[in-house]
């Protein structure tokens, strides 16, 4: 990442200028949706969330005093807008079980959902990493900035966090053996 | 010890499970839908507040940079045109789905150059020979009028104007998508002996119900995607081998469409600004200018790792603003940022019609010694070759800078088609590559080649169409299946390469 064009940004934003705004917008989009995905577990909702996510950042990002920490300050908003939208939902997430569509799924789908339980059985930090990384594919320089750590920790956390799930998917069963991508 | 992390299915599962389709970032739609926080942001200029004193040439931009802004957006409109003219030769559609394409007045749609959808996006809405084009990243409003070879530019924000001279091959070049399409179906029509059309079923596409027909000629495919009760496309996808050229997208035909829209004259309460800005007469040294800004401004004095049309279009709108902050007069920075635009164009004109390579990245801006870019010249043998300082030489073929073996250089079209397909029968797919421009083999071409047999090697040929050679073939398929055709081979930085044909 270019800091010095970032910062730039933010500070042109910081004076009004709205296509400096939108450069960050896009570039921060799609890590915003997957941050709030990881917390909410439902696709439609991480969208909305990172939507009312960039309309706070825009109406605040005066208040933002270190500039190179654009993303991280983006991702403490996004967990805060996260966290209402989970009370608002009475705290569940949505995705896991709940699913209408559950009773009539084929073997893919269960395989698909026990996944999708391994990674929401994850602490936040741990699952938030997954999510991130798996979502978009986002590097460990961009996963590193958003969540604020070292990319030596994103990738020790990401093994870990890998482990779990392999051993909570061996616990119900499914292995590299018997999992058949789509 | 057994690292269950590291296994690949494990990647591959939470990749499908957590992945599978990207989030696609509108910031003009969240305009739309968050007008306050707007507001909120952009009234920050007439305050002039900030967290932290902001650096006066960051003011300069916000406050005087209309011709600037109208400058660039000319640019990416105009390139964005450029990009579809690389459709050029035909490809196709069905009868279902092709009247209302031949024969609407208007139509309306989003297109998207390449495959990244969460890239920008082109809005045009075309109405007879003109259109009104708006970019998903950047305000500007361009209204094109393809009879007069002539562009207005519209800054709704600053209130500015400015019309742009486009005529000349720039004019040719910037087609209305609609021309475009219509030749391709026409292509379809006249021939459909060409073209395998193939069922793709019903699916949901970009929200609603849709049946789709896969249409592949050569190494030219067309994927539409069409309203079943209507019977009209909504999503054309463009491929050439298999890299998407253009994506269309909410396409609606013959929607009343207000010539206010798509007048030529400047709306009130804008600024005209004095004089014809002028994109049409682009040359080498614009485009000299542009490796410099790329470099300077945007590169931190390196040059960048690629030239693309994709990085190029995104990119503007920042190169834009950086030209905007140089402490140099209103006067300049409109010249540097036509030049710019200039400099595109040559490149895309550039990429379209001669042999190029670019070898810039890592080279560091005045570095004598590397040549960072060389093409090959109409009318002449020689290549121009651009060096990391910008200087230019005229360098014979045998002293261009050596990056290839000389063993698929100096390949005649026979050899490197019997190498090809020996490459295939032997699965030595690394072989392939060096035969072919492409960065990796296509699951496709491994499924379909892999392990053929050679049964013929023809005599090459050449056509007025085509500037490269064809060597026709005969192979017998793994799967059984005779396969006789024509080779496309084109001659490159790297020899002769797999163009086409499979």
């Amino acid at each position: 990442m270019n800091l010095n064009s970032e910062t730039t940004l933010v500070e042109a934003a910081q004076n009004g200028h709205l296509e400096s705004f939108g450069a960050l917008y896009e570039r921060y989009h799609s890590s915003m949706v997957a941050l709030a995905y990881s917390m909410l577990a439902d696709r439609y909702l991480a969208e909305d969330a990172a939507q009312e996510v960039f309309a706070i950042a825009c109406r605040d990002i005066g208040s933002l005093k270190s500039k190179e920490r654009f993303a991280a300050w983006l991702a403490g908003i996004c967990r805060n807008v996260s966290r209402q939208m989970l009370r608002a939902n009475k705290g569940k997430p949505v995705a896991l079980g709940d699913n209408p569509a559950a009773q009539n799924r084929d073997d893919m789908e269960d395989r698909r959902e026990a996944i999708r339980r391994a990674v929401w059985s994850l602490r936040d930090p741990e699952r938030e990493l997954i999510v991130m990384r798996y979502f978009d594919g986002f590097s460990q320089e961009q996963i590193s900035e958003v969540l604020d750590i070292s990319s030596q920790a994103v990738n020790g956390r990401l093994v870990r966090a890998k482990r779990k799930i392999a051993k909570y998917l061996k616990r119900n069963g499914l292995t590299g053996g018997n999992y058949e991508p789509s | 010890m057994n690292h269950p992390e590291n296994d690949k299915w494990l990647d591959g599962a939470l990749k499908e499970t957590i992945g599978p389709e990207r989030p696609r970032a509108d910031f003009e739609q969240w305009k739309m839908k968050h007008p306050e926080a707007v507001e909120m942001l952009t009234s920050r200029i007439d305050k002039g507040a900030s967290a932290s004193p902001s650096p006066l040439s960051i003011r300069k931009m916000i406050m005087k940079s209309p011709i600037t802004k109208l400058a660039a957006a000319a640019v990416i409109i105009i390139f964005a045109g450029i990009v579809l003219s690389l459709l050029g030769e035909g490809t196709p559609t069905f009868a279902q789905v092709i009247e209302p394409i031949l024969n609407a007045r208007t139509v309306v749609f989003d297109l998207i150059a390449g495959e990244d959808e969460t890239g920008p996006v082109i809005h045009d809405i075309i109405k007879d020979s003109r259109i009104r084009r708006t970019m998903s990243n950047m305000p500007s409003i361009m209204i094109i009028d393809l009879d007069d070879g002539r562009m207005l530019t519209l800054d709704p924000q600053a209130k500015g104007a400015a019309y742009v001279d486009i005529k000349g091959p720039l004019q040719e070049a910037t087609r209305s998508y609609l021309v475009l399409v219509r030749e391709i179906v026409t292509k379809l029509k006249d021939h459909p002996e060409w073209w395998t059309i193939t069922e793709l079923g019903e699916q949901e596409i970009d929200g609603q119900r849709a049946v789709g027909f896969h249409v592949s000629g050569g190494d030219q495919q067309l994927t539409v995607w069409a309203d079943p009760r209507m019977a009209v496309p909504i999503r054309i996808e463009l491929r050439r081998r298999q890299s998407v050229i253009a994506i269309f997208k909410n396409i609606e035909f013959d929607v009343p469409v207000d010539d206010s829209l798509v007048s030529m004259d400047v709306p009130a309460g804008y600024t005209l600004h004095e004089g014809e800005l002028n994109l049409s007469d682009f040359n080498e040294q614009d485009f000299i200018e542009t490796l410099r800004i790329w470099a300077e401004l945007l590169h931190d004095g390196k040059f960048p790792d690629r030239l693309s049309a994709e990085d190029f279009m995104a990119q503007v709108p920042l190169a834009g603003a950086k030209i905007d902050q140089l402490d140099i007069s209103e006067e300049q920075k409109l010249q540097r940022g036509m030049q710019l635009g200039r400099g595109i164009t040559f490149f895309q004109f550039l990429r379209h019609q001669n042999e190029y390579h670019y070898a810039g990245k890592g080279v560091k801006l005045g570095d004598a010694e590397k040549a960072i870019f060389w093409y090959q010249t109409e009318n002449s043998q020689n290549w121009r070759v651009i060096y990391g300082d910008l200087n230019v030489k005229d360098v014979t073929p045998e002293n261009l800078p050596k990056l290839y073996d000389e063993k698929y250089t100096q390949m005649t079209p026979v050899e490197v088609a019997q190498a090809f397909f020996q490459a295939c029968k032997d699965e030595n797919w690394d072989e392939v590559l060096k035969l072919d421009p492409a960065s990796e083999v296509p699951q496709w071409l491994k499924d379909t080649y892999g392990g053929l047999e050679i049964i013929s090697i023809g005599e090459p040929f050449k056509t007025d169409e085509y500037h490269g050679w064809y060597v026709p073939y005969e192979v017998r398929l793994k799967s059984g299946r005779i396969k006789k055709w024509n080779l496309a081979l084109l001659n490159r930085a790297k020899g002769l390469q797999v163009d086409g044909g499979l």
